[in-house]
């Protein structure tokens, strides 16, 4: 009986032969990139937008800013309309979603938290139109408002589920950018980007998934 | 912006035709093999900038685990005929054996069996190498190695046809 050694051999001198004639299309790097090209426009396609206008009109997340209207918005847990493409530096959208600000069924802050936060998502008064969050007995301060651009210097945020997030971290502020398409926001036509500011050492996927989440 | 650059191009390029050929010797069909590579080297264009450094492990892991996956489907569907090397040109008498003999009896090998042997003596990989390319341990390389060459050995019957081919090339 033939040794592995003689085996292996044959097998190499087999594998050669039979692959000897094998060559890749001459375009496989172009079709390559084409596929790329396109897979990531549907990802990135799948932006992650707040629902602005429903907000806007007091109905979910407070927003500030400097196209913001001054409002007082209550708890009520909306969906959001359906995003279609970020407005800046992000490739056009093919595939929108939407996504509705969540909430737990929890009812009381914890004591560290302000007497008119409620858990795990509640509304500051003042200042107002900002929100709180607790998490396991802490609370987490998050600023929700809007910005027409996103800054040069950020740097995309990756958290699974979430594409199309932005963030910077300056002056241990953490600043979070999610895009919102075009024409999903009756306040911001033209889009924009829904602004999160926290702490630098509050969990940025905890916010982002506490505060945004795909409803489809 | 190109986030991709020249140095995945050039990637594409001397690694394709090494991967078109693992493809092809673990799926036994030459648009199956294409297909399967163009659809790895888009994962490799999806993780570049984290890979780059050294994409040829990851590549050749994908590659593997997309064979795997087809053969999983093809598994769910027994009436296909089980994969086999397209037939070449007429082969040189002394090749008559690997054409007709080794490597038919290759493809029949079970799916794992046939990856190490593909990988470590196609690809001349380690023991090592080849279980980080097929997610087990060197343990099972080993095993599936000598269970792999066990069969083809019988395969091969007559020892003196072997030598005398062997030989003669």
């Amino acid at each position: 009986m033939p040794t592995d050694d003689e085996l292996a051999k044959l097998l190499r001198r087999g594998f050669d032969r039979a692959t000897a004639d094998l060559e890749p299309k001459r375009d496989l790097v172009h079709a390559v990139r084409r596929r790329y090209v396109s897979t990531r426009r549907r990802r990135l396609a799948i932006g992650v937008a707040v629902p602005a206008a429903a907000l806007a009109a007091g109905t979910g997340v407070a927003m500030t800013g400097q196209s913001s209207p001054n409002h007082h918005p209550n708890h009520t847990a909306v969906a959001g309309p359906r995003p279609s493409a970020p407005t800046t530096s992000v490739a056009a959208p093919m595939k929108p979603v939407s996504y509705k600000v969540v909430r737990s069924g929890r009812h009381s802050a914890p004591p560290q938290c302000p007497a008119n936060a409620t858990s795990p998502i509640g509304k500051s008064e003042n200042p107002a139109g900002l929100w709180y969050f607790t998490d396991k007995g802490t609370c987490v301060f998050v600023g929700v408002g809007w910005s027409d651009t996103k800054p040069a210097n950020a740097v995309p945020v990756r958290i699974k589920g979430y594409p199309g997030l932005y963030g910077t971290l300056e002056d241990a502020v953490r600043r979070i950018y999610a895009p919102v398409a075009p024409g999903t926001d009756n306040y911001h036509p033209k889009g924009g980007w829904v602004v999160l500011t926290v702490s630098a050492n509050a969990s940025q996927e905890f916010i982002v998934r506490l505060i945004i989440v795909p409803s489809n | 912006m190109d986030v991709l650059g020249g140095d995945f191009d050039e990637f594409v390029r001397a690694s394709s035709p090494g991967l078109l050929r693992t493809a092809y010797l673990l799926t036994g069909d030459r648009g199956h093999a294409e297909d399967l590579v163009q659809t790895a080297l888009l994962q490799v264009a999806r993780r570049w900038r984290r890979i780059r450094g050294e994409p040829t492990p990851y590549a050749r892991r994908v590659v593997v685990n997309l064979a795997k996956n087809r053969w999983r489907e093809r598994s769910r569907r027994p009436q296909e005929s089980t994969a086999t090397v397209e037939p070449g040109p007429a082969p040189p008498d002394g090749d008559v054996l690997l054409q007709q003999v080794l490597l038919p009896a290759v493809m029949e090998l079970p799916t794992r069996q046939r990856a190490v042997l593909v990988l470590r003596y196609f690809q001349d990989l380690s023991v090592e190498q080849t279980a980080a390319a097929l997610g087990c341990s060197t343990g099972t390389v080993k095993s599936q190695t000598h269970h792999g060459l066990n069969k083809l050995r019988k395969a091969l019957g007559d020892p003196a046809d072997l030598k005398e081919n062997d030989h003669a090339n």
